[in-house]
């Protein structure tokens, strides 16, 4: 468990998370304009009247954000309103022209209600992390202050494209269920399973670099083995992994001094300096907003029938909790199965080697997991499976890999000779491993016949070490098996020389 | 329930309507909120809030791109020209939120 040193006592965190994902589609939430609002594109041109708010324009809703809300709550296991409503939420910003923003109310649940995702805890085991609920909403233009010595500039072309925020549950009624996030990790962990979902679903391409996710994070410490919530403070806007990270053990520390010098926490908003790492109070509980949150009168509520439900569920592909239980079935331990469903690119990678031999499954694991994720700049999971790009770049190919493990499984080579063919196709050297092995006589030797007479003779250059062994030092078998080794040039195959070392030893 | 002239204040404020302290003074919306109390005291247990008295369902449009590309026309509406040239709305110098 993730803990942190105080003076007095040692401290846990109860983590909560406010994600923002941009919905992918055409045109926007309530507006015929496009939703393509990447900076190469000339401010203010995706904008339409009802963007803009001019007077007596009237929203209409985009039929297929609603379809990606269920899809991305069906992806969270969650329950889907069958009835909810649009309410506004009040704000005066010019990066929102209404004055408002459309969303969905608080007090009531919205599109996508109760749910849960899988993430790997801090022991290493699934955690299920409970969502309350996902709500579609609208996003905000863009403002440049570095323009106009006074004014700042607004771009309306982000105005209005679909966001949906998804946020996790605190069940202060059963804190013993442990289904909150508990550290900065789990908290990575948790962001990553929902961009991975996003993702494998197209509804969106949650994106922190980009923007097209973002998140808010409400931070509490409480002494470790209590079950108390104390008060939560949230750091507003965050657009990595890293910064989320740091914010949350900059503003945990923060917390606990406070505490531990007699003070206590106020319920407020945190800005988070990037170039500092810090947080800082931006806006005092007292002065907090009053959203002023109430029905839209333009919209009607939103009604979804069981059938369009249904509909979209016949079109789920397979979600990373359901991989890593296929994996899992396959023969590979949590650990592997949670490290290959990182991305759906690592996933489809996978899968592609495997190519339905499951006794390729733990192998191909281990090679990917301990050989591969250590030459990042050697492999990318997108393009080895897509092969229609930058075929040059692709140095290790899921076929290759898949090829390499068979040839060990064969007998056809062992394992050192295989990790040095590994390393000339990381090298660049060209041709699959059956290649390279012919190139570079790499072939085991599997005929006893052969090994026994290098075991023969390392017995008799050695008997010093013979009579060692015999007295009990089976340490020095290793020195034996190196020597036979040596002698056969990295050939033999291993498990034959320790066999027949180990009989004439006897 | 009467307002203070304090409540009065942050609810202008809230609003964004700017109200000087001598119509603060005298504004009286006491029978404004008569008239809310009494409809706070009908009892609406059980009854679902009536969002529009029109029978219509909510209407969908299909995810096609019908609009935008009208920037001039948009900006043309803008108060202050001062971005406009540069394709933007200008508005007050802020920053943060």
């Amino acid at each position: 468990m993730f803990t942190i040193k105080g003076k007095t006592t040692d401290w846990e965190l109860v983590i909560g998370l406010e994600t923002h994902i941009e919905v992918l589609s055409n045109s926007k939430l309530f507006s015929g304009a496009s939703a393509n609002y990447n900076p190469t594109i000339a401010p203010n041109t995706q904008v339409s009247m009802v963007d803009a708010a001019m007077p007596g324009m009237l929203p209409v809703l985009n039929e297929f954000c609603v379809e990606q809300a269920i899809k991305m709550g069906l992806g969270l296991n969650a329950e889907i309103s069958r009835k909810s409503k649009f309410a506004r939420k009040q704000y005066f910003y010019p990066d929102l022209p209404q004055g408002y923003q459309i969303s969905q109310p608080a007090e009531e649940p919205p599109v996508v209600g109760r749910g849960w995702v899988e993430i790997m805890g801090d022991d290493g085991k699934p955690k299920k992390i409970l969502i309350e609920r996902a709500h579609l909403e609208q996003d905000a233009g863009k403002l440049k202050h570095d323009v106009h010595p006074t004014k700042s500039f607004a771009d309306y072309n982000r105005t209005g494209v679909a966001l949906l925020e998804i946020v996790t549950f605190l069940d202060t009624k059963n804190p013993e269920n442990n289904s909150y996030i508990t550290s900065p990790d789990e908290a990575e962990r948790y962001l990553r399973e929902i961009r991975e979902i996003a993702r494998a679903l197209g509804v969106s391409k949650a994106n922190m670099e980009e923007g097209s996710m973002r998140a808010d994070v409400n931070v509490s410490v409480r002494p470790v083995g209590s079950n108390e919530f104390r008060t939560r403070t949230e750091t507003k806007n965050m657009v990595s992994f890293k910064f989320i990270k740091s914010a949350i053990e900059y503003e945990a520390r923060r917390q606990i001094e406070i505490y531990e010098t007699g003070g206590t926490v106020s319920q407020d908003t945190m800005r988070y300096s990037q170039s500092e790492g810090t947080t800082s109070v931006m806006r005092s509980k007292e002065d907090a907003l009053d959203y002023r949150y109430f029905p839209d009168p333009d919209l009607l509520p939103l009604e979804i029938s069981d059938e369009m439900i249904e509909r979209i569920k016949q079109t789920m592909p397979e979600l990373p909790a359901a991989t890593r239980a296929r994996y899992i079935s396959m023969g590979l331990n949590e650990y592997d199965a949670a490290r290959l469903t990182e991305s759906t690119d690592i996933s489809k990678w996978f899968d592609t080697a495997v190519n339905g031999k499951s006794e390729r499954a733990k192998p191909i694991a281990n090679w990917m997991i301990s050989e591969l994720f250590a030459h990042p700049e050697n492999w990318d999971a997108k393009n080895a499976v897509d092969t229609s790009e930058q075929g040059e770049a692709r140095i290790i190919t899921p076929e290759n890999l898949a090829e390499l493990v068979d040839m060990i499984s064969a007998n056809e080579i062992n394992g050192k000779q295989a990790k040095e063919i590994f390393i000339k196709m990381l090298d660049g050297e060209s041709g699959t491993p059956k290649e390279i092995a012919d190139r570079f006589g790499m072939k085991q030797i599997t005929d006893t016949g052969a090994i026994e007479k290098a075991v023969d003779d390392i017995i008799a250059a050695n008997p010093a070490q013979v009579e060692q062994y015999k007295s009990g030092k089976v340490g020095l078998l290793g020195f034996f098996v190196g020597g036979v080794m040596k002698a056969t040039g990295g050939k033999a195959n291993p498990a034959v020389v320790n066999e027949l070392l180990k009989k004439k030893l006897a | 329930m009467a307002f203070s002239k304090q409540q009065l204040k942050k609810f202008a404020d809230l609003i964004r309507i700017d109200i000087s302290e001598e119509k603060l003074e005298k504004m009286n919306i006491d029978s404004v909120i008569e008239w809310l109390d009494k409809l706070q005291k009908i009892n609406t247990t059980g009854v679902e809030p009536m969002l529009n008295p029109a029978e219509h369902k909510l209407p969908r449009r299909a995810d096609v791109v019908t609009d935008g590309n009208i920037r001039d026309l948009v900006l043309s509406n803008a108060p202050d020209n001062a971005g406009i040239s540069r394709g933007y709305f200008a508005v007050p110098k802020v920053m943060d939120e």
